[in-house]
């Protein structure tokens, strides 16, 4: 991992990577969107259970990038990694995206089911808060001035977060157990079936990537602006 | 030790004089009660249900009004860089500070509940319960607010910030405070009051640490 | 208790909305990297700047 420590051995690296995981990521999204509509409709959800190919993807990475987050913060806090904090901040507006798409497809997905946009769901519920963890860090990183400052006041908050974050769900979970007798975000009931779960791991496959394709190309992104702003602070001097 | 002592009493004379924090907290945890059945409608069994959620409510959002000036005034009037070289640890520093905000908000709205709890109706039998999940959980408040005020502390204007940093974390707390409130009227042991000991007492201890990584930081360049 | 094709009414936005915002989000991830490099051609100058072939025109 260390290899990349250094940002021109990244850039190296990335710009040999991208292209194939690029490639990639669209195959996957290919094959995921057409074996979603190849899939027959659910016996008891009929076509409305194709909302779970691109809800349940959107939540996992969702739930994965903060995850990665965290890691990211730590080791930026740890071994102080130059790159680290730059994944931990480009990590999180991709997050925050994944977490609002699993909100709105959970919306889409509920009205059809329990006849309401919105329900306190401990799933749904859980991502509501997932959310602001995600609006807060980066709300903090961007009212500190000082780079350093915020990167460090951001890496403890993702910290805090993800600590939280289990006892976020659990507190949630106890709580909709208590209103609502159980949680009723199972997607495609108990066990899903076979035909299901092709789909499902497609989109799933293809979220994931996307996300890592996004987060190279915005670390990327950050290290050109970096070498861009050194160098006009070289002419200034 | 001494020293720690002296900065919490400075900090709670300073909180509890005229036009201080703790009043504040204390007129809009009262305001925000007492606004709540002219909001919803004054019917008595709405009321009993709402109660303790409501009081619970008001009592977070009263915690955070009083956490914005909680390093903020100390940090801007160059006070903070005098205690950094005192002889007491930035860990020290933090919990003086937390202890302070907790024993000039937090407590005296734990005191005043009671009496809230009588305004909206409350069934007299859950009055110990909702006492004691806020003498617990306003801690939790306190400690939380305190690592946020910390990291917010360089920013102008950082109080906008406080309340969507703090409240995401502080929801187990709401969570199992009220639930252990109506847990008791629906007469259903749930161990609510005790997940929220475990939240706050897990909160009150890491929170010197944090805050005072944050407050080194923040006072370093 | 549901019947089949009624409820595709909800399935199309809630694909539009995901594939829309991705590829949105795609493309302005792109455009910044491309505002990013082209800026720093602009004060490196052309001399030690490797070619890249761009995935995209």
């Amino acid at each position: 991992m260390f290899a990349y420590a250094n940002p021109k051995r990244f850039m190296e690296l990335s710009g040999r990577v991208l292209p194939w995981l690029a490639g990639v990521t669209a195959i996957l999204f290919a094959v995921g969107l057409y074996l979603s509509f190849a899939a027959p409709p659910d016996y008891q959800q009929g076509d409305t259970v194709r909302i779970m190919f691109i809800h349940v993807p959107a939540a996992w990475v969702a739930m994965m990038a903060y995850g990665f987050l965290a890691l990211a913060s730590l080791i930026s806090l740890v071994n102080r990694h130059p790159l680290a904090d730059v994944a931990a901040k480009q990590a999180a507006p991709l997050g925050a995206m994944f977490t609002a798409l699993a909100l709105v497809t959970g919306s889409l997905w509920g009205r059809p089911m329990w006849g309401a946009y919105w329900v306190w769901d401990g799933r749904l519920t859980s991502f509501l808060l997932l959310l602001f963890l995600y609006l807060g860090y980066i709300a903090l990183r961007n009212a500190i001035e000082s780079e350093t400052r915020a990167a460090k006041a951001a890496a403890i908050l993702a910290l805090i977060g993800v600590v939280n974050l289990p006892i976020i769900e659990f507190s949630v979970q106890w709580w909709t157990t208590l209103h609502q007798g159980e949680s009723i975000f199972r997607a495609g009931g108990p066990t899903i079936a076979a035909v299901f779960l092709w789909p499902l791991f497609a989109m799933a496959a293809a979220y994931t990537l996307l996300f890592f394709t996004l987060l190279i190309v915005r670390i990327r992104t950050d290290i050109l602006e970096r070498r861009a702003r050194a160098l006009t602070m070289g002419h200034a001097a | 030790m001494s020293a720690f002592v002296a900065l919490l009493a400075r900090d709670v004379r300073l909180a509890t004089r005229a036009g201080g924090s703790a009043m504040l907290a204390l007129a809009f945890f009262a305001a925000v009660a007492t606004l709540v059945p002219f909001g919803i409608g004054s019917e008595p069994k709405l009321l009993a249900r709402v109660a303790a959620g409501i009081v619970w409510i008001a009592a977070v959002l009263a915690g955070l009004l009083a956490l914005d000036r909680l390093f903020q005034a100390d940090y801007e009037d160059g006070s903070l860089d005098l205690l950094a070289l005192s002889p007491v640890s930035f860990e020290g520093i933090a919990a003086a500070k937390i202890a302070a905000h907790w024993l000039t908000t937090g407590l005296p709205l734990t005191i005043l509940s009671p009496l809230l709890a009588l305004l909206l109706n409350l069934p007299t039998k859950a009055y110990i319960t909702l006492f004691v999940s806020l003498l617990v959980g306003t801690s939790a408040i306190s400690a939380i607010g305190g690592v946020a005020a910390a990291l917010t502390l360089s920013i102008r204007r950082g109080g906008l910030l406080l309340p969507l940093l703090v409240l995401p974390l502080l929801t187990p707390a709401l969570i199992f405070g009220a639930g252990a409130v109506l847990a008791k009227l629906d007469r259903i042991e749930n161990g609510a009051i005790w997940f929220l000991a475990a939240f706050s007492a897990v909160a009150v201890l890491l929170s010197p640490f944090l805050t005072a990584a944050a407050l080194r930081f923040n006072l370093a360049e | 208790m549901f019947s089949a094709g009624k409820y595709f009414a909800f399935v199309w936005p809630a694909y539009a909305i995901s594939l829309g915002a991705l590829v949105l989000a795609v493309t302005v991830v792109w455009r910044l990297y491309r505002r990013a490099r082209a800026k720093l051609k602009e004060f490196k100058g052309a001399a030690d700047e490797r070619p890249r072939n761009a995935r995209r025109g």
